[in-house]
């Protein structure tokens, strides 16, 4: 808006797409944007067709949408689809939080190209699949091959968000990405995996990851979210984090009928996976029988280790460093002129994106002291 | 507190790792035992004198391989008896904490003979045992070894539990190694660059 008038800027076109963006990212209806701006739902529908927002009503979608105005007044790029992202809870995920998350992070790729203007990212130095995968075979192939690709040996890798970032992929949290949404990832510009926040159990987190990463070198260009695909992840990530060679000569045999639990927790401490993804590993190389895998499965669920199990607080917790790295760089004028260009908040990025932005060196000093 | 005395403290020559390698390799043969004693056709005769026997057969090997000088299976019988740093010990197949063969704390005739070269005013002797116990978990029992000290009045002087660490946890020797990622880091992108070369081009055109 033009502070002299207080009219709309000339020339720049209002983008009812980035409203009806910035209200997704922001998860709010219809119902409920007219409702704060005093308007029908009918109208606000409006609004995100062809209707443009009078000045104050801008200022309130700014204040509701945590955006500032020049948000609005660029055209919307590169739409995040749906069906780009390899989301995985599909059961428990409704389609309202999907949307929600699908526009953060179409914002948040705003972010990363007024950043990336700054600053650069690693190259993304990984090799997509072109045709689709099939057979178990093939993908343990696949994770060898990446594995050799990135010259990481045979061992346990010591963490995996370090390794994703290091391959160029950007892992982002975002606080709405919860139990009912788990990790995700797409490849539009750059390849981007969204963690779960929610979990504290760090092999799981570090299985998600590797999952995500099985999405975008296998799935690329294919809608995923089925079982098949989903299980050819799942697959991935455990010849990623197991290779069988190193893998399968380190599994401990069983104990007669029983499986050397005080040998996996070592296996589990060494390898920073869950018992649960341990047994499933030894079930698919055949070092277990399915009737021993299952008794591991039921000890498990009968000491309650579901979502999180013994000793995972000896794991250390991954968190990704590369988007704050890049934050870091900047000096808070650069970081203004970014986030200004990018047509966001401080706000949004600390909250949503849970990222520390730089602060300004000066502060205001009250002159008004000491004259009383 | 008994249960937080180390058997070297009433024993100074006996050493701590020592004792570690003869609980571990006891254990390790006792969990051994357990893996071939947990068919259908096992019963509780065999699931008991099975790792009894096999803790025996462990130590003979180690008495025939020599590998450690201050370990000796001093007496080979059925009631067989290590030396640990000189200190001699039994090994009994009983709960430690609600012993049910009272007799097995009775000293042998080596240990015996070993008392009588001390010379009867050592009164403060004591019989040592090492208690392979099981907490008979259906999912997997976990084997236990508690080294038990008795006075001459078969009071329990000493007791502790050693931690067990699978001697081989994994089945390789050589493992491969943890792959360490190093950390990716932005660069700042340098905007002037290009107005750099251009104005180096300019200078070598003047």
């Amino acid at each position: 808006m033009n502070d002299m008038t207080g009219f709309l800027p000339l020339g720049d076109e209002f983008s009812p797409d980035k409203l009806r963006l910035a209200r997704c990212a922001a998860g709010r209806s219809l119902a409920e944007i007219g409702e704060l701006l005093g308007v029908t739902r009918q109208y606000a529908h409006k609004l995100e067709v062809n209707a443009i927002p009078s000045p104050t009503q801008l200022q309130r979608l700014c204040e509701i949408l945590n955006v500032k105005e020049n948000f609005f007044f660029a055209p919307r790029k590169s739409g995040v689809e749906l069906e780009q992202c390899h989301f995985r809870s599909v059961r428990t995920s409704t389609q309202t939080l999907k949307k929600t998350i699908a526009a953060q992070v179409e914002i948040f790729e705003l972010l990363v190209d007024e950043l990336d203007k700054e600053v650069a990212f690693p190259t993304v130095d990984f090799a997509a699949l072109d045709e689709p995968v099939t057979g178990t075979g093939k993908i343990e192939l696949v994770a060898e091959r990446f594995r050799r690709e990135q010259g990481i040996g045979l061992g346990p890798l010591s963490n995996v968000t370090k390794l994703a970032e290091k391959i160029g992929v950007l892992v982002v949290n975002l606080e709405d990405a919860d139990d009912r949404i788990d990790a995700f990832s797409l490849f539009n510009k750059r390849p981007l995996i969204i963690r779960n926040t929610s979990k504290a159990n760090p092999g799981r987190q570090r299985f998600d990851l590797a999952h995500e990463l099985g999405h975008l070198v296998m799935h690329q260009g294919i809608e995923t979210g089925c079982r098949e695909t989903e299980e050819q992840a799942n697959q991935f990530a455990s010849a990623l984090l197991m290779p069988r060679a190193s893998f399968a000569a380190e599994f401990p045999p069983m104990r007669g009928k029983y499986l050397n639990w005080p040998a996996l927790k070592e296996l589990k401490l060494r390898w920073r996976v869950s018992f649960k993804a341990l047994i499933y590993r030894a079930r698919a190389l055949d070092l277990l029988t399915a009737d021993q895998a299952k008794s591991g499965f039921t000890y498990l669920a009968r000491k309650g280790f579901t979502k999180s199990e013994e000793f995972d607080e000896l794991i250390p917790m991954e968190s990704p460093l590369l988007v704050q790295r890049a934050i870091d760089l900047l000096d808070y004028a650069t970081w203004n002129r970014t986030l200004a260009d990018a047509g966001l908040t401080t706000q949004m990025v600390e909250k949503q994106f849970m990222l520390k932005v730089p602060v300004s060196p000066l502060r205001l000093v009250s002159t008004g002291s000491g004259q009383s | 507190m008994p249960d937080f005395q180390h058997p070297s403290e009433f024993e100074p020559k006996l050493s701590r790792a020592h004792l570690d390698v003869v609980c571990n390799n006891l254990l390790d043969a006792a969990y051994k035992a357990l893996e071939a004693t947990s068919t259908d056709d096992d019963t509780n005769w065999t699931r008991g004198v099975l790792p009894y026997g096999r803790i025996h057969g462990r130590f003979k090997r180690l008495q025939r391989e020599g590998d450690l000088p201050w370990f000796r299976l001093v007496n080979n019988t059925l009631d067989y008896t290590v030396s640990v740093d000189g200190i001699l010990m039994q090994v009994v197949t009983d709960d430690p904490d609600l012993r049910k063969k009272g007799h097995r704390v009775q000293k042998n005739q080596v240990e015996r003979y070993h008392d009588s070269l001390l010379g009867p005013a050592n009164d403060g002797n004591i019989t040592w045992r090492a208690y392979v116990d099981s907490d008979r978990n259906p999912d997997g029992p976990t084997l236990t070894v508690s080294i038990l000290g008795f006075d001459t009045n078969r009071n329990v002087i000493c007791k502790w539990g050693h931690n067990y660490e699978p001697l081989v946890s994994v089945r390789t020797t050589t493992l491969s190694p943890v792959v360490e990622i190093d950390d990716s880091l932005p660069v700042r992108r340098d905007k002037d660059a290009a107005q750099k070369e251009t104005k180096d081009v300019d200078l070598k055109d003047e």
